[in-house]
């Protein structure tokens, strides 16, 4: 008996956490091979939550919750499936630190986001392109616009959007492949517009986001030919207004001068 | 779990929502965060002591709902289980694994349990929650609840208890097992 290892009488410490590594993965395996000690381990954990949930709760900072949530969109989710090895290997590894390059993965995120369909409408005919006055804002105002999308207030502003619970998302199917989704809320007061796997554009192009009311259109920023990436919207979101966007010079136009896509309205 | 209606609810809906965090729904996950995010960083406060560090173990463990939500596996238990499961676990993982753990106050054994519960008297269900747990703790064996008390909330391997109890480690073993057993019992915990 002295040489016999005895796993069941270890469950205790093992649903305590209070077995070393070694330890802990002797037991694990003990487990595997024992559906009566699965069992009890279940109910020492649930136990064990217990004991968590009895001491006093402590309100995170709410900056905590937006960094998780800016984070959580480029951060691809694991398969169901996996073995012990395989969670003990990544448990090892600390979370956050891991890339978060799986660019596929992460766009199937956004791909997911429900899309409000039904609501692309026809855009009143806005656009004279031949009158249009063409403004070029210059290569300074886009640059700054793009180093925005990292910018840790912008990443904080978007996550707190998505995170809104007034949160409304669509998604628009853009004409040459990819999608262009909006994120409103009203109580906020802002909104966002989302690309995915948006085609791209000729090298001194942009697009160009719009918020139109009854005044007509009004620019709400530009985004630079990104495949995937974000652009917090310049300006109020009020739930009344259309968002559009069109394909411009680089450096944005004063009044849109190609046809608008209607992103949400 | 629990034998309160509104637990019992509550518990159902953080099983829906981390059904859908799974699809990739991060409006989900946004409000399982706020229904847990408390009960989180009470823990690993509780465990860690060290406010920053604590918020910092608390974001892992989000983190960690979000990639491995597909590997919840609701017939080994319910949703705030597997979450407080994985706040403990990476709580003690940072003491084991930094000097600060080593060098931590480790006044868990003279902590009075009632303080926590009092902390949070104002808040009915938490009350409840506390009360069952104090109670249930207190059917316990000084030796069972002492044995139990640094191992969870000291972050103690039960090396180090038999160590410093200079008791044999199958003693601190069989402590913990019959006190667990005794505990689950008495809140009534099935599985």
């Amino acid at each position: 008996m002295k040489d016999c290892y005895d796993a069941s009488s270890t469950s205790g410490a093992y649903s305590l956490d209070a077995l070393s590594a070694a330890e802990s993965d002797q037991f694990e395996g003990a487990v595997e091979t024992s559906e009566g000690l699965r069992a009890e381990v279940d109910g020492f954990r649930a136990t064990a939550a217990e004991l968590g949930l009895a001491v006093a709760p402590v309100e995170p900072p709410a900056e905590l919750k937006a960094d998780l949530l800016a984070r959580i969109g480029s951060l691809p989710q694991r398969p169901a499936d996996g073995s012990a090895a395989e969670s003990a290997a990544e448990g090892a590894a600390s979370a956050p630190e891991e890339p978060m390059t799986d660019r596929r993965e992460a766009r199937e995120h956004v791909a997911r986001r429900r899309p409000r369909t039904g609501r692309v409408r026809a855009f009143p005919a806005l656009v004279g392109a031949a009158s249009a006055v063409v403004l070029f804002l210059g290569g300074a105002l886009l640059g700054g616009m793009f180093d925005a999308v990292s910018d840790s207030h912008t990443s904080d502003r978007f996550a707190a959007l998505n995170a809104a619970a007034d949160v409304e998302r669509s998604e628009f199917g853009l004409p040459n492949g990819g999608t262009a989704s909006v994120v409103a809320s009203e109580e906020l007061g802002y909104s966002a517009v989302v690309m995915h796997d948006a085609p791209s554009l000729a090298e001194n192009q942009a697009f160009q986001l719009w918020y139109v009311d009854d005044e007509g259109p009004v620019s709400a920023g530009v985004m630079p030919p990104v495949e995937d990436g974000y652009l917090v919207l310049e300006g109020d979101y009020t739930g009344g207004e259309t968002v559009a966007m069109t394909v411009e010079p680089a450096g944005g136009s004063e009044q849109p001068t190609t046809d608008p896509m209607i992103l949400f309205s | 779990m629990h034998d309160d209606v509104t637990a019992a609810q509550r518990a159902a809906t953080d099983e829906d929502l981390l059904a859908r965090v799974r699809a990739g729904d991060q409006g989900a996950f946004a409000d399982l965060y706020d229904r847990t995010a408390s009960r989180v960083l009470g823990l690993v406060r509780r465990v860690l002591v060290d406010p920053a560090q604590s918020e910092e173990v608390a974001q892992e463990v989000f983190l960690e709902v979000w990639q491995s939500a597909a590997r919840f596996d609701p017939n080994r238990g319910s949703a705030t289980t597997w979450i407080l499961t994985m706040a403990h676990r990476r709580a003690i993982d940072r003491i084991r694994s930094s000097q600060a753990g080593r060098d931590r106050d480790l006044r868990i054994g003279v902590r009075d349990f009632a303080r926590d519960y009092d902390d949070v008297a104002e808040k009915a269900e938490i009350r409840l929650e506390n009360e069952r747990v104090v109670r249930a703790m207190d059917r316990l064996s000084d030796a069972q609840r002492q044995a139990i008390s640094l191992a969870y909330y000291g972050g103690l391997t039960q090396t180090e208890i038999a160590d410093r109890l200079g008791v044999p480690l199958g003693t601190v073993k069989t402590r913990l097992r019959d006190g667990m057993i005794r505990l689950r019992d008495e809140l009534g915990v099935t599985s």
